[in-house]
């Protein structure tokens, strides 16, 4: 198992924690899309590229904006 | 109960999930050593067989079409079900809703404007790419369709939300959408009548490695690009309407 | 084997239990109906990184065969790569359903804490 494979996996475990731990509900959003982008890093190492590019898509284009829309009409007064 | 004690009791259960977990790990091949006999049958004769170069689409569109079929309805499902919570329950805001005067439904100026809308035809084009040629390179309906809902939030991000509810009807994508989905099932109908199993491969395979290629492979991917597509941008259409209640509401 | 090539048999598999556990974790404790969302999509995905981890093959290439890449080339499992795929697409649509149903319940009750949104006979 090489050194990259180790980091990534390190790096997602971490993330992961960081957006459940995470406060204010902007601050997790942002969280998630960074761990979204490391995800679909790891599956593109684990020479999966299409799950890579699904995983782009759906969580750095359409969670993102769907959840800004909700923190948006939900009166996130921060 | 309160807080602290649910937490307590969920800690110590977890604990357990965990070293319950760690101890099936020693059952689990170990990392980097998998090998099923269907795997290696599907490797070595699928490309022969259904002439594509990309193995998970043929089995996502050909030998395991059926689930594909049911996770393509729970889309479906998911957007309707979201289009009834915005459509049945209208507040009064809602109801007086008419088109704004503001800066966030004109859109922005400047380089901010002709950045997004460049990348609008891009990532349409992008997305139909992926979704018609999935048998040759990573790609596939599903990919394609998300691609192809991200173009169009670039509308929204370039040109506010008055163009995109000009450019994009409701009423057009949402009936669009169902089509792709009645295609796909309709593609598999076809194949029970002509051959006798539902959702066999029953058009003319083509040479691996041509743009037409792969049969019914070709064509379920195309309706699943047009449903995942179409799909997702009703969605973003839905959502992004409710900036333009917030602002009244704020006003 | 050395302890560490041992350690590193199964760490993957490890990395996608943590997830799990602390996306449930972060279910119990949430304090915001949007952070319980992302928290479910945190579980969401460690179920599709113990697919994608079990599959793989250390000398092996992708599942996709070209003119390089002839037929019959060793390459890490392909159904799992299918099934994983559409399950990405479908679990964003299902947290577009749970956003939508956050909003109606701020439009209703005023409130999306689930500390605080119990039910209405107590």
């Amino acid at each position: 198992m090489s050194l990259i494979e180790i980091v990534l996996y390190l790096l997602v475990a971490f993330f992961g924690a960081a957006v459940v731990f995470s406060k204010r509900p902007v601050n997790q959003l942002f969280i998630f899309t960074t761990f979204g982008m490391l995800l679909a890093l790891l599956f593109f190492v684990l020479h999966a590229p299409d799950v890579a590019l699904s995983e782009i898509a759906v969580g750095t284009l359409a969670v993102p904006i769907m959840v800004l829309v909700t923190l948006m009409k939900t009166g996130d007064k921060t | 109960m309160s807080v602290r004690i649910r937490a307590w009791v969920y800690v110590i259960s977890a604990v357990i999930l965990f070293g319950t977990m760690m101890y099936a790990i020693g059952g689990l091949p170990p990392f980097g050593s998998f090998s099923g006999p269907y795997t290696d049958m599907l490797l070595q004769i699928s490309t022969l067989e259904r002439s594509v170069y990309n193995v998970p689409t043929a089995v996502n569109f050909d030998y395991r079409g059926f689930d594909t079929l049911g996770e393509e309805f729970i889309f479906f499902t998911s957007v309707t079900g979201v289009l009834f919570l915005f459509s049945a329950v209208k507040s009064k805001a809602e109801e007086h809703a008419q088109p704004m005067e503001s800066e966030r439904a004109r859109g922005q100026t400047g380089a901010i404007r002709w950045f997004p809308i460049g990348l609008t035809g891009f990532l349409a084009a992008l997305g139909m790419d992926l979704g018609a040629h999935g048998q040759l390179t990573p790609g596939g309906g599903f990919q394609g369709g998300a691609v192809f809902g991200g173009a169009m939030a670039c509308i929204y991000l370039a040109a506010g939300l008055n163009t995109l509810v000009k450019s994009a009807k409701k009423e057009t994508f949402d009936m669009l959408e169902a089509l792709g989905a009645f295609s796909f099932a309709a593609l598999g109908a076809a194949a029970l009548f002509i051959a006798g199993s539902f959702l066999q491969n029953i058009m003319p395979l083509g040479q691996t490695g041509a743009t037409v290629s792969g049969g019914t492979i070709y064509f379920l991917s195309c309706a699943v690009f047009v449903e995942i597509a179409c799909g997702f941008t009703v969605l973003m259409l839905v959502f992004l309407k409710q900036t333009q209640h917030r602002e009244e509401e704020a006003e | 084997m050395s302890p560490w090539s041992q350690w590193t048999l199964f760490f993957p598999y490890a990395v996608a239990f943590w997830l799990f556990v602390i996306g449930c974790f972060g279910i119990t404790q949430s304090r915001n109906l949007i952070h319980t969302v992302l928290c479910l999509a945190v579980v969401q995905s460690s179920t599709y990184m113990l697919l994608l981890s079990i599959d793989f093959h250390a000398q092996a290439g992708a599942p996709i065969f070209g003119s390089t890449n002839p037929p019959g080339s060793p390459s890490v499992d392909p159904i799992l790569h299918a099934l994983t795929l559409t399950d990405i697409v479908v679990g964003a649509t299902v947290t577009a359903l749970l956003l939508a149903l956050t909003i109606q319940i701020h439009r209703r009750r005023g409130t999306i804490d689930p500390q605080r949104l119990r039910p209405m006979s107590e």
